[in-house]
């Protein structure tokens, strides 16, 4: 299972992102994963307080999403250690 | 004297970084690699008023951290190289996520200068810009322009020329990142100052890297002091931030961007759904997406052999033409080893080669228009679940379907991929994507064994057999020796756009010049040498007297001249035959024989694959030297007759199989060790396949013997 956010957040509890569906949008918590991975989805803009609206969720495959205008692509994997609210 | 200055251009992936590059210096362009990477370095130059612009593409990036190749590359072209000046180029419709590398330009303290490219996406999307505003804000002087339309080319370089003569860089501490981070900036500036002599400006910037636990800047400055200066800082910021150090820097360039944004951007209509969108809907839908996927792939692929074998015909027309007009040279009848060499080996090497060469093209030219509109990084999506499953990455299927038309620009399409296990496992398996090279050998077989209507499957199993081959290899790859964690698919979709005409056809002929290259260099050397093989030791006394059988059919007044040429056509192939047996070609074939004897292969066969190491299609023309039918080609139906006198079906069938297979071809081998950067790969390569090739294509025929 996904490692729990650094930070208590103050409103209720904060769910992966893979559990949305498509059409919603949501705000980022924070982002787990290496460092690496961590500091590639932040520079594309997934860092906490921005709007993720999902675009296209797969029920196994990838998801699309947008971000700061931009359409990222992204795998389920990755859609697991984005938490947001 | 005209002034000399660099130039660098950094950007983001998709912001129209290739096309500004391409207005600024024309067709003046050099590419080549970073010294000890693969990443593409391209250079160029431009003559602009009292200046002799040199002008240097940095890899697209979205930040500049230590974490990737590209970012690296970038970054250090920047410190080391000094350049005059640098364009960032922005994808102004995507404004917020672009700037967030202009700031950490900024930060870095180079002589900045921003394009706004993609002005006209950008207005049409409703956004509406306080240029002014802006350029004051970031404390940068900012350009429109509009890449596809060439439009703000000379703009851009005034604002270069003005910001190399000002020499004023932006100031670098233009975010804020609140009091307690910025106090800890301040404390290791301090002692990077004292200790490195760094200006004021450099320990801000090695500063924020510090603290951002940046690897590459930890190696060059960290000694014992300034650690334990920042690891102190580092667990006390994070204490009080609550979250990682790294994650709240970036917020606040992000913070400051948007802050910038509100003050001079607005949106005048508000638009839930682009037209991108809508495509998307459909072009990515999980129904949909794998049928309309497969239907553009069946398009590609009607377009590049349907509309690309009357060219190919006209193309292998004139070689015919050239050789004869060559052939002229020489008085009819006389034997010299210059006109064998040029007719035989070159013309009939390289140009046999060169007949693909609209093929080829015609698949590059799909490609580059799948790519340039924004499709194939939705097709990458598509794929990656099906590619996910056999350990690849969704990109990794871009250099294979490049594969089928030619190994060389497919292996060297994997640069797109950021893993070396990703990347190493899609170069091994690539030659199993067979080929455009590969298509004359069937086209020769399948004719000579099959009935008419078996034609098109049989041509259809060969090419499913290579795609299953490539799966199941690369899945055992990926669990045996390039193990590891697959790398998670993240990738942005660019915006769909009318790719231009002038951009996709300078993709095509990027790679139809790799192609090219290979024909020129590589495989005219194999010609030469396959011919020297062929033709030495040359043999003189004969086993029957040709010469004079020759003069009894020339003298034999009972035959038409019709009958006389054939009947000399046929004495002349016998005893081509019987040199080529004594030559070198034909004794390593003969030594062949016992290792190759349980596919079912003899001597001459054995032979003809040699050929086909230096360029799988001389295959064909081996061949028709061995069985001495003079001039072959996948058409030549004498050849055809004889290989259905000497072997069965089964042994057509292994034949394409093991061409299918076994070792790729040398300028395939080439590029795989350039682009592996070792041998040791690019030897794995062709042992691994050629012993696959040998135990699948001797297990078809042993089998197939019981039936």
């Amino acid at each position: 299972m996904w490692k729990r956010c650094h930070h208590n957040h103050a409103f209720g509890c904060t769910y992966p992102l893979s559990f949305c569906k498509t059409g919603q949008t949501v705000k980022v918590q924070c982002v787990h994963g290496g460092e690496e991975m961590k500091s590639r989805l932040e520079a594309m803009g997934f860092l906490p307080g921005a709007d993720v609206s999902i675009i296209s969720a797969h029920h196994h495959g990838p998801f699309i999403v947008k971000v700061k205008d931009s359409q990222i692509a992204l795998g389920r994997g990755m859609s697991h250690k984005i938490q947001v609210a | 004297m005209k002034k000399k200055i660099t130039i660098a251009l950094a950007g983001n992936p998709n912001a129209g970084k290739t096309t500004l590059f391409n207005n600024i210096t024309g067709a003046r362009q050099h590419v080549g690699n970073y010294p000890g990477v693969t990443v593409e370095r391209k250079e160029g130059f431009r003559d602009y008023k009292d200046y002799e612009i040199r002008v240097v593409d940095l890899p697209g990036t979205y930040s500049l951290t230590a974490y990737s190749q590209e970012e690296v590359i970038a970054r250090n072209f920047l410190i080391d190289e000094t350049p005059d000046v640098v364009i960032d180029i922005i994808d102004t419709s995507n404004l917020e996520r672009n700037l967030y590398l202009s700031v950490q330009l900024i930060e870095i303290g180079v002589p900045l200068l921003l394009a706004f490219n993609m002005s006209d996406v950008a207005k049409a999307k409703g956004y509406q810009f306080d240029m002014k505003k802006l350029s004051n804000l970031l404390s940068v002087p900012i350009v429109e322009t509009i890449g596809h339309k060439n439009k703000g080319t000379f703009e851009l370089l005034d604002a270069v020329i003005a910001t190399y003569e000002d020499m004023k860089a932006a100031n670098p501490a233009i975010v804020r990142y609140g009091n307690d981070i910025e106090e800890a900036i301040r404390e290791i500036s301090s002692v990077l100052y004292e200790e490195h002599r760094l200006t004021s400006k450099q320990a801000h910037w090695v500063a924020i890297k510090l603290l951002e636990s940046d690897r590459d800047i930890e190696k060059q400055f960290m000694d014992e002091k300034l650690a334990s200066v920042v690891n102190r800082l580092t667990s006390t910021l994070e204490m009080k931030l609550e979250e990682p150090i790294q994650t709240a820097i970036a917020s606040h360039r992000y913070g400051m961007i948007s802050g910038a944004c509100t003050q001079a951007v607005r949106s005048t209509i508000e638009r839930r759904h682009s037209v991108s969108d809508a495509i998307d809907m459909v072009a990515t839908n999980r129904f949909l997406g794998i049928p309309i996927f497969l239907g553009l792939m069946y398009l590609v692929f009607w377009l590049t052999f349907t509309v690309g074998a009357p060219l190919m015909d006209w193309l292998d027309a004139g070689f015919g033409w050239l050789g004869e007009f060559v052939s002229g040279w020489w008085a009819p009848g006389s034997e010299s080893a210059l006109k064998s060499l040029l007719v035989d080996g070159i013309i009939g090497g390289v140009g046999g080669v060169l007949i693909f060469l609209p093929n080829i093209l015609l698949l590059f030219l799909a490609i580059a228009f799948l790519e340039d509109s924004g499709y194939m990084a939705r097709a990458a999506f598509i794929m990656d679940r099906l590619m996910h499953k056999i350990g690849l990455h969704g990109k990794s299927f871009i250099p294979m379907l490049i594969g089928f038309g030619c190994s060389v620009p497919a292996i060297m399409a994997t640069r797109t991929l950021d893993n070396r296990r990703d990347r190493l496992v899609t170069m091994m398996v690539v030659p199993l994507m067979s080929c455009g090279a590969r298509l004359p050998i069937y086209a020769l077989i399948i004719p000579a064994f099959f009935p008419q209507v078996w034609h098109a499957p049989m041509l259809w199993l060969i090419y499913v057999i290579g795609i299953l081959l490539a799966i199941i290899s690369a899945k055992l790859l990926r669990s045996t020796i390039l193990k590891g964690e697959s790398v998670p698919f993240l990738m942005e979709l660019p915006p769909y756009r009318m790719p231009t005409i002038k951009g996709i056809f300078t993709h095509m002929w990027e790679r139809g010049w790799l192609y090219l290259k290979k024909a020129g260099t590589i495989i005219l050397g194999f010609s030469i040498l396959m011919w020297v093989i062929t033709t030495y030791p040359q043999k003189k006394d004969f086993d029957r007297d040709y010469d004079n059988e020759i003069a009894t059919v020339e003298m034999d007044e009972q035959l038409t001249p019709e009958e006389q040429q054939e009947q000399i056509a046929t004495i002349e192939n016998a005893q081509a035959s019987e040199a080529l047996s004594h030559s070198v070609a034909g004794r390593i074939g003969h030594v062949l024989e016992p290792i190759i004897k349980p596919m079912g292969f003899d001597w001459r066969i054995g032979t003809a694959m040699i050929g086909a190491f230096a360029a799988k299609e001389l295959f064909v023309a081996q061949l028709g030297i061995v069985y001495s039918v003079g001039e072959a080609d996948k058409d030549s139906e004498s050849l055809r007759d004889k290989l259905r006198e000497n072997y069965t079906p089964l042994i057509g069938f292994a034949i394409m199989l093991f061409s299918l297979i076994s070792m790729p071809c040398m300028a395939t081998v080439a590029v795989t060790k350039r682009e592996a950067n070792s041998w040791k790969w690019a030897l794995f390569q062709v042992a691994g396949l050629t012993i696959m090739a040998w135990l699948i294509t001797t297990i078809v025929y042993q089998v197939g013997m019981l039936f």
